[in-house]
């Protein structure tokens, strides 16, 4: 095998250009420059490569552990390297470029980046400039927004100010994670304008004022919404969600359990993932939370997975009403979060759980799972097991997966819950409690 | 003479390499070429060899081995898939790359010109240039000033 070896033959120089070029693209353009160094030959290839891969964080690392120069010159030695190869740069049509940059000390010519990819017909754009640009340092082109070339858009942690025409045609990736909205027109104004997008993803930081977020794009097929939790925030603040998505078939928000949904179509859903908090939510808006939740499911009809977060399921057993759920025709998979400080006894929980599985003829697997872990005392709450076995449980209902079982969810509601299930095939529940594993046991052995 | 078989899955087409070897594979295993795509939609007969001229007996039997395994995908999952991509790059020395990375750009087959041009791209990766120099035997032609010179130009690209 000639592994490169001394005085052997030279026959990637020998690749024509455009391989070349092709390979160099793989790589982040700081190492496709650096290629220049090899030899004649590779001196120009890094300015014919379509693709620009640019990350300061290299450059961060480098001078924050050797401390040679002050940050300022660093920025302006990575701001000259932008502009040279965006302004060296000669392919006709930029496939990506991919922007991770921090400016502290002086204003990046931001404008002028954005200028130059786009009128070389960019497809990808991904800029992430870390919270450091000034609002003022940050000026989109004005014919940024009108692109007819981009097809994924990815922007994060910059201040943003959208105009109030935008036109994406061919966008059908947008991503657009905790940037400062500088007015609260804005994610409402990029929406419209994107009319063929397939999926979107949006993540806020803050949440001072309630907003409507209209979610009506015929061809979406993703749609993922979460802000960061500040455990410490005290004011409730509900967003409405306005969904007309009727390709729509991968939903997931994290939000909180006072957030309002106004389903108009949501035809084609397969998985649906609701992980809503109850932070700052008033006690006293319970009873509302509950009656829109109960609404929301009516638009989930078609899910083929569901998972519902902790404070979901707390708020549907808290409630005094019933939760009148709909039947959910093609639901294979339910997995729901079961919390451990519940004000409401096991009973709730349970009939809840079985109110689950009355209303999905199709149920293949539960899943109840509780990503905190925490054990309370548990033998003070193992008393009284309901007593009645359920007569309902000739579903198709195959696997029960408990992922941590513990004070609110016993193995004999396990029992309870799996007796007259003559088609269960496996039953899996794991537990962080040692002293619980010979309940556990005597529950899984038979069905096992 | 025109084929007359009206299951085309089933055909089968005769790749003949440039050292003169014969290759019979089915009709979806070679069609992930799509230059032997557009010879056999230009062919009247499919049963004569389909010359491939610039690829080796040796390197057309990696091609095909690659082609194989992606006209039949329904059986193994993605990840399977490649994992299996992974180690039939991993078990080419230099040599076969590049002569893998100019049949597959000549044939047109996308997906193992990615994974080649991927797998010389991770070569390159991380190395200084003069370890990339001595992996690919690539002579310096530039003087000491016209190297430093470059390396001025962009002294970002230089720092790590």
């Amino acid at each position: 095998m000639d592994y490169g070896s001394k005085g052997g033959v030279d026959r990637i120089s020998g690749l024509p250009n455009d391989i070349l070029c092709h390979i160099l693209s793989f790589l982040p353009t700081k190492y496709a420059v650096a290629t220049s160094v090899l030899s004649t030959r590779w001196k120009y290839l890094w300015s014919s490569v379509p693709v620009l891969d640019i990350d300061a964080s290299f450059h961060r690392d480098f001078f924050s552990f050797l401390n040679i120069y002050g940050s300022k010159d660093s920025e302006i030695s990575f701001k000259r390297f932008v502009n040279r190869v965006l302004l060296l740069n000669d392919t006709p049509h930029i496939q990506k470029f991919r922007l991770i940059y921090e400016c502290h000390y002086t204003a990046a010519p931001i404008h002028t980046w954005l200028n130059v990819a786009i009128s070389r017909h960019i497809l990808e754009l991904e800029l992430d400039f870390c919270l450091s640009v000034p609002k003022e340092f940050m000026k989109f082109p004005r014919n940024f927004f009108m692109s007819n070339s981009l097809v994924v858009l990815k922007l994060s942690r910059m201040p943003i100010i959208v105009p109030s025409v935008v036109c994406f045609p061919m966008l059908k990736v947008l991503e657009i994670r905790r940037v400062l909205y500088l007015d609260d027109k804005c994610t409402q104004n990029l929406l419209l304008g994107c009319q063929v997008l397939e999926e979107l993803v949006i993540e806020e930081i803050i949440r001072e004022r309630p907003r409507v977020i209209d979610i009506s794009i015929p061809t979406l097929k993703s749609f993922s919404f979460s802000y960061k939790f500040v455990t410490d925030i005290s004011v409730d603040c509900p967003y409405k969600f306005v969904i007309n998505a009727p390709n729509l078939q991968y939903f997931h928000v994290k939000g909180r359990i006072s957030d309002a949904f106004e389903v108009k179509s949501l035809a084609s859903l397969i998985d649906v993932h609701l992980d809503l908090r109850e932070t700052a939510v008033l006690a006293e808006n319970y009873n509302d939370c509950h009656q829109r939740i109960c609404n929301l499911f009516k638009g989930l009809v078609n899910a083929k997975f569901l998972t519902l977060s902790i404070d979901v399921v707390q708020l549907l057993c808290a409630a005094t009403a019933d939760p009148n759920l709909p039947r959910f025709y093609n639901m294979n998979t339910l997995a729901l979060g079961i919390g451990l400080d519940l004000d409401f006894g096991r009973e709730r929980l349970v009939s809840l759980v079985t109110e689950f599985i009355k209303c999905s003829p199709d149920l293949d697997a539960l899943t109840l799972y509780n990503k905190q872990g925490i054990l309370r005392d548990v033998e003070e709450l193992r008393r009284n097991p309901p007593e009645a076995a359920p007569d309902y449980l000739q579903s198709h209902l195959k696997d029960i997966l408990i992922q941590e079982l513990y004070s609110n969810f016993l193995p004999e509601d396990v029992e309870y819950l799996v007796q007259d299930v003559n088609v269960l095939k496996r039953l899996k529940i794991n537990c962080q409690c040692p002293f619980m594993l010979k309940c556990q046991l005597n529950y899984t052995a038979p069905v096992e | 003479m025109a084929s007359t078989s009206t299951s085309t899955l089933s055909r089968k087409l005769i790749l003949k390499s440039s050292d003169g070897e014969k290759f019979e594979v089915d009709e979806n295993v070679a069609m992930q070429s799509q230059t032997i795509k557009h010879m056999i939609e230009d062919l009247d007969d499919i049963n004569s060899p389909i010359p491939v001229s610039i690829v080796t007996g040796t390197i057309l039997s990696k091609v095909i081995e690659y082609c194989k395994k992606h006209a039949t995908e329904d059986s193994d999952s993605d990840e399977q898939l490649k994992q299996w991509d992974k180690e039939y790059a991993n078990n080419m020395d230099l040599n076969t790359l590049y002569y893998l990375l100019l049949a597959a750009n000549y044939m047109e087959i996308k997906g193992l010109l990615e994974l080649i041009t991927q797998c010389v791209a991770d070569m390159i990766k991380g190395k200084s240039p003069e370890e990339i120099r001595a992996h690919f035997n690539i002579k310096n032609d530039f003087t000491p000033q016209e190297e430093a010179n470059i390396r001025n130009e962009n002294p970002w690209a230089f720092e790590n």
